[in-house]
């Protein structure tokens, strides 16, 4: 599986001030690859992930000019931002989802605020055509089957997601799909000709419950699950006939089935397939568990 | 013949000078009643709907700001330099209190953002409310300048 074109490395380096972005493109263009991350620190060297290595590029930004890069990320508009950044990441209108800390301001245990934001992490989405042609596969077997796509962070699962999202909600499949898009990385990236209803911006579990009562779809799209409410309105989805696609992390099904409530959840049937995703030069491997329909999970 | 034919000239000079003064007037105070629709605009749309500064921009629309250009500079460079190319236009009050708001709009949270909307749509509110009352005034005073002029002339040089 090939990378595509469709890279979002220019829309990306459009936001970082003008010696930072020649720096960056120096830096891809000695080491042959397209960059996934960019990562930059007040008065460190800025890194780059290219192939999977990560690469210094011995500029560091300052102060004034992250902040500028924050400024910019949000479109001069910070307030859109306010409540994703007290959760730690910044999501852009192309779907670039931006990893950010600083200094947290709380009260009883609560952020009110993030400011003096000293990190960046910026990851580009991209398309890989084909990357989840296997799974697609799975889901379609026997009618529409459910599955929870597993791996350690930063392996491609929402890429997955989102191709999985292109392929069958584009000709000659045409399923309805809604897609729970709550960190607005998913659909931000995904062409127009692919036909799907992006939820974006809602919680997961009101996401997926708004799917069910008023959009009829054959097949529910959801990114990085992780709490028992999630795992309820799975649960509620599967119980009224509308399988779900979700992603979790984890390194391997043992490890996915140490939450409780997602050993809960396997066991319930909600699921055929656990597929983990693992990284290989070219694209993805996929271990692929039969969990469901009446078979046990190994865990 | 030649002092009435003064006199006249005189006359046609002062009423087109009052009569731009007065147009003058009037759009000024119409800038200044748009540019408060745009940041109750502003406020309404953070407020309620989160939404860009860009986004709010592009969707904003009014036919007094489109006719000044300001609308175009507006969405193709943002709020400070829109603000800078109509200074001309504005009364100082309004302009440093726009200059203001443009440095400091998008860099806060809603709560705060709706605040200074509110607080700068009170100010450009009350400039604009002080210049409606004074306007029947300068408008009476503008038109009566070239009678004025034209009857100092001829007593002049009678």
């Amino acid at each position: 599986m090939e990378k595509g074109k469709d890279f979002n490395e220019e829309a990306a380096l459009a936001y970082l001030p003008g010696r930072l972005t020649e720096a960056a493109r120096k830096s891809a263009a000695l080491y042959h690859g397209m960059i996934s991350e960019i990562r930059l620190r007040v008065g460190c060297p800025m890194f780059l992930s290219i192939g999977g290595k990560n690469i210094s590029c011995g500029i560091s930004p300052t102060a004034d000019e992250l902040s500028m890069i924050i400024r910019s990320l949000c479109g001069n508009s910070l307030y859109c931002h306010s409540e994703t950044i007290k959760e730690g990441y910044i999501c852009t209108e192309g779907g670039i989802r931006v990893g950010v800390c600083g200094r947290a301001v709380t009260e009883g245990g609560k952020i009110l605020s993030v400011t003096d934001i000293s990190s960046v992490a910026i990851r580009i989405p991209h398309r890989v055509p084909g990357a989840a042609d296997g799974i697609c596969r799975l889901i379609l077997e026997e009618g529409f089957r459910g599955a929870i796509l597993y791996s350690p962070p930063g392996i491609g699962k929402t890429t997955a997601l989102r191709e999985i999202a292109a392929r069958l909600g584009a000709k000659p499949y045409n399923i309805r799909i809604a897609v729970i898009d709550t960190r607005f990385e998913i659909c931000g990236s995904l062409g127009g000709d692919v036909t799907y209803d992006a939820l974006s911006g809602y919680p997961r579990a009101k996401g997926m419950e708004t799917a069910v009562r008023t959009l009829s779809p054959q097949l529910i799209l959801c990114d990085e699950i992780g709490s028992e409410e999630d795992a309820q309105a799975i649960y509620t989805s599967f119980g009224a006939g509308v399988p779900t696609v979700v992603t979790a992390h984890a390194g391997s099904l043992e490890e996915l089935c140490v939450r409780p409530f997602m050993r809960t959840l396997i066991d319930s049937g909600a699921f055929t397939y656990a597929v983990g995703l693992s990284r290989t030069q070219s694209g993805f491997t996929l271990d692929i568990n039969r969990i469901g329909a009446g078979e046990t999970a190994i865990c | 013949m030649l002092k009435l034919a003064g006199a006249a000239l005189v006359f046609i000079a002062a009423s087109l000078y009052g009569r731009g003064m007065c147009e003058k007037m009037k759009r000024r105070l119409a800038i200044v009643t748009a540019l408060d629709d745009l940041v109750c605009y502003i406020g309404g749309s953070i407020e309620n709907f989160r939404m860009p500064l860009g986004r709010i921009f592009d969707d904003y629309h009014n036919t007094v700001l489109e006719e000044i250009g300001f609308l175009n500079t507006l969405r193709r460079d943002g709020l400070a330099p829109a603000v800078s190319a109509i200074e001309k236009e504005l009364p100082p009050e309004i302009y440093d209190q726009l200059c203001s708001f443009a440095g400091t709009i998008g860099g806060g949270s809603a709560p705060e953002e709706t605040k200074l909307c509110d607080f700068t749509k009170e100010r450009l509110r009350k400039i604009g409310e002080d210049m409606r009352m004074q306007l029947p005034q300068r408008l009476k005073m503008y038109r009566l300048l070239p009678l004025l002029a034209a009857a100092s002339v001829l007593l002049l040089i009678v």
